[in-house]
């Protein structure tokens, strides 16, 4: 097989290399920091595939045809260099570095300008693959892009922040699993990304080893994404205008829903539902007239012939629209990037959306040639409505509504104005209730009520967002340079929900319940503040000294400083003609019961460190990298103040060695292994460590309590990285990417340890656990045609990360909701009892006992860890992109397998107990005499959650299509003014090929439960540079 | 130019790079630091406020009364008190775990306050009442666990507890029963001098409340000498005296003057937990437990306590009554009455009959009845054993449903018997004497995290 692979791909290089004799061309390739010849650049002539590499000092010699024009440099990490031949026969060329390259990719720690580079397992997405894709966060733009990287999407809202991002895997069991996010220098919060435009975005890069992460210390066990805003270049400036506009479109379900005909025989089977109060069957009819049992069948034909499509009435095409202008360019002296966006997305469920107005302005600016300074600003307000309930089990939050709404409901009355909510009841005259004393029944109606509380109701959210941060550069002696850097990161948001006194839900209340304070209304809206300081100082310097080494060094202080604030009031009672504001509130009495509730909180934390990074290359070829950093934070106790955490790493040029002179076809190999630790202090309550007394009340009086018995030995999880990298770009760079070979252990994990209680508390969580992460990880990227009109590539990327829990401290394991934490098995292990089917003989439902016998008796003891993990092993995505001449052709597809998840929607579904709502069509198959053979369970009997609900989430999807077409230059030269002119059309989510039996296998947790799906987008745009 | 820039940017540097760690202590503002917490002697007044407010518990009341034979379980309990009621708790059992956790979590903040109060002046006139505050609810926490948590008081049984002297995290051992006494005693003793001539009113520990938890260990540990000389003390020197029959009414309303019946109780605002829920549903008026027909039966028509203990809901059902809440406030909520001058009567009128100070006896018996009863016959005890059962029906009688009658009958070694009206609900109409069930079990999550810890005898297999 592997030599299969070789063999196609050598043949693929060899494709067409014919060419005219002609004349000789020489040089030498040197880089233009350094003037340090380069080996191993392809020089080519432009549209052929002639052409040949330098040798190890640098120097080429090409015979070209008589009639080439063009010469291209290339190599992998510098910009591509065109050079006219005219008549020259000596052409020497300085390459620039290119601020990311395939080879080992160096990001810079701590400023975009800084001398002394990261190396080691770092991964990038470099701004193209981020353009415009039409999805509002970048975090989910992030799936199947590149290894290690694993992202999971929790809802379908238009800008949500519950997308699950890890970094090979789980590092932590009770503490935070949250990688560390930093945007140009400065660390910005996880998970609010809503009101970023990732348009503005230069790279991302995610950091996984020891090499490239311990440098950031007691945050970075979970790893660590950089974000690299555009900047400005020298030159003329350029103006970009972009326009986007799609359509979003519902999935298609994996399960089908009951008609109204067969709802209504279900019910007459589980005598619930009007299916059984009209039915001829139901004792309360017998005697009935004939005439009266002949209208209760009219009655039960026309809802027959009603069955609502509640897709219709809940969802719609949701419209995307983005306009966007950016301006960038500079003279030598100052430069800048400015942005403006306008996105709105409407999700496909009514009334959810997303409109963001984002701006930015990056500058720099160089004082003297010797002390430069900059900024680098983003300020945006996003507002998203968000439909009720969302991701939650509620017949409020209509993904659950659409299902669970009898199909017989009706959602207009007969003028087509929206059905009032309310309960069914046959509309009739009391000759039942005279004749039996029966009266007709009230049913519920979901849908109905859905529709009537989504009319009645808000939820909003809204979100002003600045990243700030200033610095300035000094040039201090040759080589060495300080910089000082102050940036923040500073956020509000307010949530607000309202409800009408006049939404069928507050009627309700006001009936059933008449003292409750939210029985004529209630609007509730929470206020929260995040303001996130980042003061960093730090010293680099590097010098080449003599031939053969190079030494660069950072040393750095950095100071963090987090405070966060908040406070909420719920007011009730409120006037139907002043909506969503408080102002409609009543004011609270003792007689009225509208007192409103009112709660806040305020807290601060900090961070000082003290960290160094050193970097030693010998001869080119053995590089030596290692930092230290001294993490002081004030949530560690007062016994552990300071964590210090350290990384050593190699990287071995193998190509520059002289026994590689012969393999011309390698252009890059390198060998990298690095160990080191980081930490995790994710978990620790700002205040944990600490002994803290709060307000109590005794007769009246004010004391104080004890509110938490501080721990001082509290302190954070360490990671310790063990990473093995090959980085290869060979057969002129067509074939390059990376292998990664890891084992993480993580130890000193919290875990909640009890105490006895004759110590005046029940526990606390303590630095116990330990956990391994190891996996592997490959980066195939190949061209497969390149020439001058046509260049054909595919990329591919895979992950698989191994999860086993080591050590539990105190016990062996415990239960965490429906998941097992046991030593020995991967983290969130599905626990369950297991389904042994439905007796054929009575419609019970069967079970395995944990001896395997099977019993009738459901016993939660009887729970067994068989179902796998909820966490996806196997990660990963490929993409093709096809380009000729203007026309580009790109797919992406990613993909999760080998995890299962638990499907509690069909719980609901599939529950002959549940047969007020509506089910799904496999009910039909509902035991109903000894004898039938199904894994439907009798009406009357209990249904429980077991392993019959955890089922295999394994998925591939085809995230995203791309047709673009630039116009030809020469055209365009005709406009005098449009230099580039870029249409296009994109398709997102095209397609899911999944065993999953719910709506979309992808989520944020274990368990699904109704979520926002994933929608499927198309979109066109536009880009016009001017 | 250039070299003072740099020498500038230097000296800052390493300004920067060190000295910064003080930038490090944040205090909370939500809640206070403890080394804030407790700055000044009405500091440490508040946190004995925060001792009182940790007393909240009502678990001897709710286990005395629905494991013993004064209450018939309603069609209308939902499980609540069940396994209590019907003897089948075992180590995971909430409701007999429960308070475990809190006398243990009470004493800890107790001594938490006396390790604050030495930074204080020890003759401030404040810490000194606090001090001896907190030792009270120290050794009356330790007795009351015993009282649950252990057999019948015996100097050498091994299964005592674990005395917390000190605010530690620790897996202690149990002591033997003697030593933990001891302890009580000497805190007891300790105390005493702290508190003499305190006296805050019957919701704030006083001197008086020393004297009645003395009588009440001394009664439990068959030393009659000690329980008649404390119950005396409280009798006759505290200047408290026993409700009459037009008082008792108001006692268990909440609105009896100072210095009438009650010694100490717990108070209870809204909010802070309805005493009555042990019987009957606040919310929505579901009755748990309803009076037992026997205990009903044990009554004389003109004895006023039957109308006080005992009501009917708006269905007519017979409802406990005595602790369904204050007028015009939420039904249940009363103050959790720990000492009554009732009581020292009832345990001196016991300890003299076990001295055979028959006419003494008497004397304190017939005094209640008179205070409870319209027109009482007097009671003329003939036999030792007609005594004792006058004294233990009397007890019955006035103590119902205050976290008693279990825990007598495991004192007395008796059984528990269920008339068969009583149990006609419940799945057990009998505990016999001495069973293993008379001591409750030593919470799992305690046996579990507490290496050294030792079951009772019977639960050893949970």
């Amino acid at each position: 097989m592997k030599t299969f692979f070789m063999a196609l791909l050598l043949l693929c290089v060899s494709v067409g290399s014919l060419l005219a004799q002609s004349r000789n061309i020489s040089g030498t390739v040197t880089g233009k920091t350094d003037g340090i010849p380069i080996p191993g650049v392809s020089v080519f002539v432009k549209g052929t595939t002639v052409g040949t590499i330098t040798m190890p000092d640098g120097t080429y010699s090409l015979s070209v045809p008589e009639e080439s024009e063009i010469i291209v440099f290339s190599f992998v990490g510098m910009i591509a260099q065109e050079v006219s031949i005219g008549d020259q026969q000596v052409i020497n060329v300085a390459l620039e570095d290119e601020s990311i390259g395939v080879e080992e990719v160096v990001v810079t720690a701590y400023g975009s300008k800084g001398k002394v580079g990261l190396k080691g397992a770092i991964s990038n997405v470099s701004a193209k693959e981020l353009d415009q894709v039409p999805v509002a966060t970048f975090d989910q733009m992030l799936q199947g892009k590149t290894t290690g990287l694993s992202i999971a999407s929790g809802s379908g809202q238009p800008g949500s922040s519950s997308t699950k991002v890890r970094i090979r895997g789980n590092s932590s069991i009770m503490g935070n699993n949250e990688p560390l996010y930093i945007m140009d220098g400065v660390p910005i919060e996880a998970g609010v990304f809503a009101t970023l435009n990732a348009n503005d975005f230069a790279s991302i890069s995610v950091l996984k080893d020891a090499s490239a992460t311990s440098i950031y210390g007691s945050r970075a066990s979970n790893g660590v994404i950089l974000i690299t805003s555009k900047r400005g270049s020298e030159g003329k400036t350029t103006v970009n205008y972009r326009y986007q506009s799609g359509w979003s479109y519902k999935t298609q379900d994996k399960f089908d829903m009951m008609n109204s005909s067969e709802k209504l025989w279900f019910e007459e089977l589980a005598k619930k539902g009007p299916g059984w109060d009209l039915s001829p069957l139901n004792p309360n009819n017998q005697g009935l007239s004939s005439s009266l049992l002949a209208a209760h069948e009219q009655e039960l034909n026309r809802l027959r012939g009603i069955d609502t499509n509640w897709s219709d009435e809940f969802f719609r095409t949701g419209k995307t629209q983005s306009h966007e202008v950016n301006l960038s360019g500079g003279t030598a002296k100052t430069k800048f990037y400015m942005s403006f966006q306008n996105f709105d997305q409407e999700g496909i469920a009514n009334r959810s959306d997303l409109k963001r107005k984002v701006g930015r302005l990056n500058l720099d600016h160089a004082i003297t040639d010797k002390i430069r300074v900059g900024v680098s600003t983003n300020g945006g307000y996003s507002k998203s409505n968000r439909i009720n309930s969302e991701n939650n089990t509620s017949l409020a939050n209509p993904f659950a509504a659409v299902y669970l709404a009898n199909p017989w409901e009706e959602p207009y009355d007969a003028n087509g104005n929206p059905m009032p909510g309310g309960e069914y009841k046959y509309p009739s005259n009391d000759e039942r209730n005279n004749a039996n004393g029966n009266d007709y029944q009230n049913f519920d109606m979901p849908g109905v009520n859905a529709l009537d509380l989504q009319r009645y109701s808000t939820n909003v959210s809204e979100e002003t967002k600045a990243n700030v941060a200033a610095y300035a550069e000094i040039d201090i002696i040759d080589g060495l340079t300080f910089k000082t850097q102050y940036g923040f990161d500073y956020r509000v948001s307010t949530y607000e929900s309202w409800v009408s006194p006049e939404a069928w839900s507050s009627i309700k209340i006001k009936r059933d319940n008449p003292d409750d304070p939210s029985r004529d209304g209630w609007i509730s809206e929470a206020y929260r503040r995040n303001f996130e300081a980042t003061f960093t100082n730090t010293l680099d310097y590097k010098k080449q000294i003599g031939e053969k080494h190079i030494v660069g060094a950072l040393l750095g202080s950095e100071y963090v400083n987090n405070k966060y604030n908040g406070f909420g009031f719920t007011a009730y009672g409120l006037d139907p003609k002043l909506p969503q504001t408080p102002a409609a509130s009543s004011p609270g009495n003792i007689e009225n019961n509208f007192i409103p509730l009112t709660n806040g909180f305020k807290t601060e934390r900090a961070l000082y460190s003290l960290f160094s990074i050193f970097n030693y290359t010998y001869n080119e070829r053995y590089t030596l990298t290692g930092s230290l950093r001294r993490d002081g934070s004030s949530a560690f106790g007062a016994n552990n103040k300071f964590a210090i955490l350290y990384s050593i790493g190699g990287i071995w040029d193998i190509k520059r060695e002289s026994f590689m002179d012969g393999a011309t076809w390698v252009n890059n190999l390198k060998l990298r292994a690095s160990y080191g630790t980081t930490g995790n202090q994710g978990g620790i309550g700002n205040f944990e460590a600490m002994t803290l007394w709060g307000n109590t009340y005794y007769n009246g009086e004010t004391g104080y309590g004890l509110a938490q018995a501080g721990d001082p030995d509290i302190k954070w999880e360490i990671g310790q990285k063990f990473n093995v990298g090959i980085d290869y770009n060979l057969f002129s760079n067509r074939l390059n990417g990376a292998f990664e070979v890891y084992n993480n252990i993580t130890s000193d994990l919290f875990i909640y340890q009890n105490f006895s209680h004759t110590s005046g508390i029940q526990g606390k969580n303590v630095n116990a656990g330990k956990m391994r992460n190891r996996g592997v990880e490959a980066l195939i990227n190949y061209d497969i045609i390149r020439n001058n009109k046509w260049l054909w590539s595919i990329g591919v990327n895979l992950s698989y990360n191994e999860n086993e829990i080591l050590d539990l401290g105190q016990v062996n394991e415990f239960e965490q909701g429906t998941s097992i934490v046991r030593v020995g098995l991967p983290l969130n292990s599905h626990y369950y009892v297991k389904w042994a089917g439905v007796n054929p003989v009575n419609g019970e439902p069967l079970y395995y006992t944990k001896d395997g016998d099977v019993t009738n008796n459901f016993n939660a003891n009887d729970a067994v860890a068989e179902f796998g993990t909820s966490e996806a092993p196997f990660t990963g995505g490929f993409n093709t992109s096809v380009s000729y001449k203007g026309i580009e052709l790109r797919a992406e597809f990613a993909f999760a397998h080998g995890y299962s998840r638990s499907n509690n929607q069909i719980f609901f579904q599939e529950n002959p107990n549940f047969a007020q709502y509506n089910m799904s069509r496999k009910m039909l198959d509902i035991w109903q005499q000894p004898g039938d053979i199904t894994d439907i369970q009798a009406i009357g009997t209990e249904r429980q959650f077991s392993s019959k609900d955890v089922h295999d989430a394994s998925f591939l999807r085809f995230r995203n299509m791309t047709v673009a077409y630039n116009l030809p230059t020469h055209i365009l030269k005709k406009t005098g003014f449009i230099q580039a002119l870029r249409v296009y059309g994109q398709g997102q989510n095209l397609f899911v090929w999944t065993d999953w039996t719910g709506f979309d296998p992808e989520d944020n947790n274990n368990i699904a439960q109704y979520e926002y799906p994933s929608s499927r987008t198309f979109t066109v745009g536009l880009d016009i540079t001017f | 130019m250039k070299n003072i820039t740099s020498n500038i940017i230097m000296i800052g540097l390493v300004l920067v790079l060190s000295g910064c760690d003080n930038y490090l202590d944040i205090t909370p503002t939500d809640s206070i630091d403890d080394s804030k917490a407790f700055e000044t002697i009405e500091d440490l007044e508040k946190g004995m406020i925060g001792v009182y407010a940790m007393l909240g518990n009502s678990s001897a009341v709710a286990l005395s009364s629905r494991g013993g034979d004064d209450v018939r379980l309603s069609s209308q309990n939902r499980g609540q008190g069940i396994q209590v009621h019907n003897w089948t708790y075992n180590a995971g059992t909430s409701d007999v775990g429960a308070y475990w956790t809190q006398m243990y979590f009470a004493i800890d903040r107790a001594n938490r306050m006396l390790a604050v109060a030495k930074q204080f002046d020890a003759e401030d006139d404040i810490v000194i009442r606090v001090r001896g505050e907190a030792l009270f609810v120290r050794a009356w926490a330790h007795f009351e666990l015993a009282y649950v948590y252990c057999k019948n008081y015996d100097a050498a049984d091994p299964k005592g507890l674990p005395y917390m002297k000190e605010s530690v995290i620790s897996l202690p051992a149990r002591l033997s029963q003697g030593v933990v006494f001891q302890n009580i005693l000497d805190d007891l003793s300790a105390s005493l001098p702290l508190l003499s001539g305190i006296d805050r009113g019957s919701k704030y520990i006083s001197e008086n409340a020393i004297y009645a938890l003395r009588a009440r260990i001394a009664l439990h540990m068959r030393n009659w000498d000690d329980a008649i000389l404390y119950s005396s003390k409280v009798i006759d020197e505290s200047g408290i005296r026993i409700a009459t029959i037009e008082e008792i009414g108001s006692v268990w309303d909440d609105e009896n003057a100072d210095g009438v019946e009650v010694i100490f109780k717990m108070a209870r605002s809204i909010g802070e937990g309805n005493l009555g829920d042990i019987f009957t549903d606040s919310s929505n008026g579901d009755i748990y437990f309803s009076p037992g027909t026997d205990l009903m039966a044990q009554y004389d028509t003109d004895d006023v306590r039957h109308s006080v203990y005992f009501g009917v809901d708006a269905s007519g059902n017979d409802v406990v009554a005595k602790h369904n809440g204050r007028p015009d406030q939420p039904a249940n909520l009363v103050d959790v009455k720990v000492f009554r001058v009732s009581e020292m009567y009832l345990l001196r009128c016991e300890a003299y009959a076990e001295k055979s100070m028959w006419d003494e006896s008497m004397a304190d018996i017939n005094l209640l009845r008179e205070n409870r009863i319209t027109s009482p016959e007097e009671v003329l005890y003939g036999t030792r054993d007609n005594a004792l059962k006058a004294i233990r029906e009397e007890r019955r009688r006035e103590l119902a449903y205050e976290g008693f009658r279990f825990f007598d009958l495991k004192r007395w070694g008796l059984p528990i018997e269920r008339t068969p009206e009583d149990s006609e609900l419940a799945s057990n109409d009998k505990l016999p004497a001495g069973n293993y069930r008379f001591v409750m079990p030593i919470p799992q999550a305690e046996i579990f995290a507490n290496t050294n810890m030792k079951q009772n005898d019977g639960y050893e297999n949970n």
